[in-house]
């Protein structure tokens, strides 16, 4: 059929990688440039998550389990670093594990970084970074069963049954809020967290979010943000712009491009196709 | 203003190599994609080796004999490495994935099975609610959910009209979730892309 092809149609076709790639390069870096405020509604998921975390009770207990490799943190950023932050900014204690080995530097480089204001909490009494713990869903399972039987230390080393904040901090019944960051981790909890009845929010992974889109009409997630999106929109709520902001723009042009690429890509295809049948 | 961190250099000499196989392979994007591999294999090894640290020499050392019998089968999983013992790693390897197995059954049939029924059940009693389009919401969910699972039944003909009608409405759900499934993955590589661009511009260049 290409052979046949003549014209600007097999131009295209035959340039196709090289001109995708030059042309989402240049409607991604253009808004990084030159920001662009993009209209953004707030979707009834975030909203959800962020209303749970305000109606959040003094001094409860939240967990935040970051569960993606490394190449996945970009998308998970914005929604971690923003749910955190109004965690910070709420009186509840937070507990940071990692049930992925490489999420644990993250958490530790997120919570070190310039994206969170502690707002004054002190380590240890209102908030605790426990580190990597191994055994994948097990390991959660066994965790959300009884905390201090399998983790004996935090990031740091130090023995968690000397630290105020882990002696509340008995098993999954003892939270208000558990919190997954990622894909297969939010299935994770709902697996062997939510038997607790534990409430779950998470951030997912955006491939991952047309799945648990059940289980947010079932209750058995209580709110969602979806990737980068659900991080800028929960800096919105938080009247607080941020890295999910930043990432719109790029996003919005990006993904129009993408639109008119796919509408491109069906107009060349139909017309090659009747060329070819006219030849027959 | 352009960093001087040689870390961000380093990154940002690493992000190019490897965007340099877009325009075709070369030893650049070769070394950068082995720089990778073998990091984060050294960053597995570490982490591993601190876990044996954490979960059973020092729980040894401190008198805690509960870790004796994980330590053993752990070791009996080394046998796979050689052919005269290798059926000692059979044993924690089947322990491993009937553990394994026990937990997703456990809570898949909670989290997925006895939850999604009740969910759909509740959905059947919004069809007959005051709310027009919470009624037409969940009766898609519901017909689209008892056509995607008949879809898999493969036990019984496809004759008849009522079958194939039932066939074709899952085949037009599936496609729908597919499509909700490659959206938002496009989302999803977008955003390493600008993550990069934005280190690039702004952490490095210091252009933004």
């Amino acid at each position: 059929m290409k052979g046949s092809e003549s014209g600007l149609t097999a131009k295209i076709r035959s340039n196709q990688p090289q001109v995708i790639y030059g042309l989402l390069l240049i409607f991604i870096i253009v808004p990084i440039l030159y920001p662009i405020a993009v209209p953004m509604a707030v979707t009834e998921d975030t909203k959800k998550l962020y209303d749970f975390v305000e109606k959040l009770r003094d001094g409860s207990l939240v967990v935040v389990d970051g569960g993606v490799t490394v190449g996945w943190w970009p998308e998970m950023q914005p929604g971690a670093a923003a749910i955190s932050q109004h965690l910070f900014n709420r009186p509840v204690r937070i507990i940071f594990i990692a049930f992925i080995e490489d999420t644990s530097i993250l958490l530790h480089q997120m919570l070190t970084g310039p994206l969170i204001d502690k707002k004054g909490k002190k380590y240890g009494v209102d908030y605790v970074e426990l580190g990597f713990m191994a055994g994948g869903e097990a390991g959660m399972a066994a965790f959300a069963r009884d905390f201090h039987a399998v983790l004996k230390s935090d990031y740091y080393g130090e023995p968690i049954d000397t630290l105020p904040i882990m002696k509340d901090a008995v098993n999954a019944k003892s939270l208000a809020l558990w919190i997954p960051l990622g894909g297969w981790e939010v299935e994770w909890a709902l697996r062997q967290v939510g038997p607790h009845g534990t409430p779950i929010g998470c951030v997912s992974l955006a491939g991952n979010v047309p799945g648990f889109k059940p289980f947010l009409a079932t209750g058995q997630l209580v709110g969602l943000l979806n990737s980068v999106k659900g991080g800028a929109e929960y800096e919105i709520l938080m009247k607080k712009p941020g890295l999910g902001a930043v990432y719109m723009g790029g996003i919005s042009l990006s993904h129009i491009v993408t639109i008119a690429l796919v509408i491109l890509g069906n107009v060349i295809y139909f017309v090659s196709r009747g060329k070819v049948k006219k030849e027959k | 203003m352009m960093s001087t961190d040689p870390g961000v250099w380093i990154a940002a000499a690493l992000t190019i190599f490897v965007w340099s196989f877009l325009f075709k392979e070369n030893i650049f994007s070769r070394f950068a994609e082995f720089t990778f591999v073998g990091m984060m294999t050294g960053h597995l090894i570490v982490m591993g080796v601190s876990n044996i640290r954490s979960y059973a020499s020092v729980p040894l050392s401190r008198g805690d004999l509960t870790v004796i019998v994980p330590v053993i089968f752990a070791l009996m999983l080394y046998g796979a490495v050689s052919r005269r013992y290798y059926w000692l790693s059979r044993w924690p390897t089947a322990l491993l994935m009937g553990t394994a197995t026990a937990l997703a059954v456990r809570g898949f049939l909670t989290a997925y099975i006895v939850s999604q029924s009740v969910g759909n059940i509740n959905a059947a009693r919004a069809v007959v609610g005051p709310d027009i389009m919470a009624a037409l919401n969940s009766g898609i969910i519901i017909v689209f959910s008892i056509c995607t699972f008949s879809y898999f039944l493969f036990t019984i003909g496809l004759k008849g009209a009522a079958t194939v009608a039932s066939r074709r409405i899952a085949r037009l759900a599936m496609m729908v979730a597919f499509g909700a499934v490659i959206g938002n993955t496009v989302l999803a590589y977008m955003t390493m892309v600008l993550n990069r661009v934005i280190f690039l511009f702004i952490e490095w260049l210091g252009l933004a």
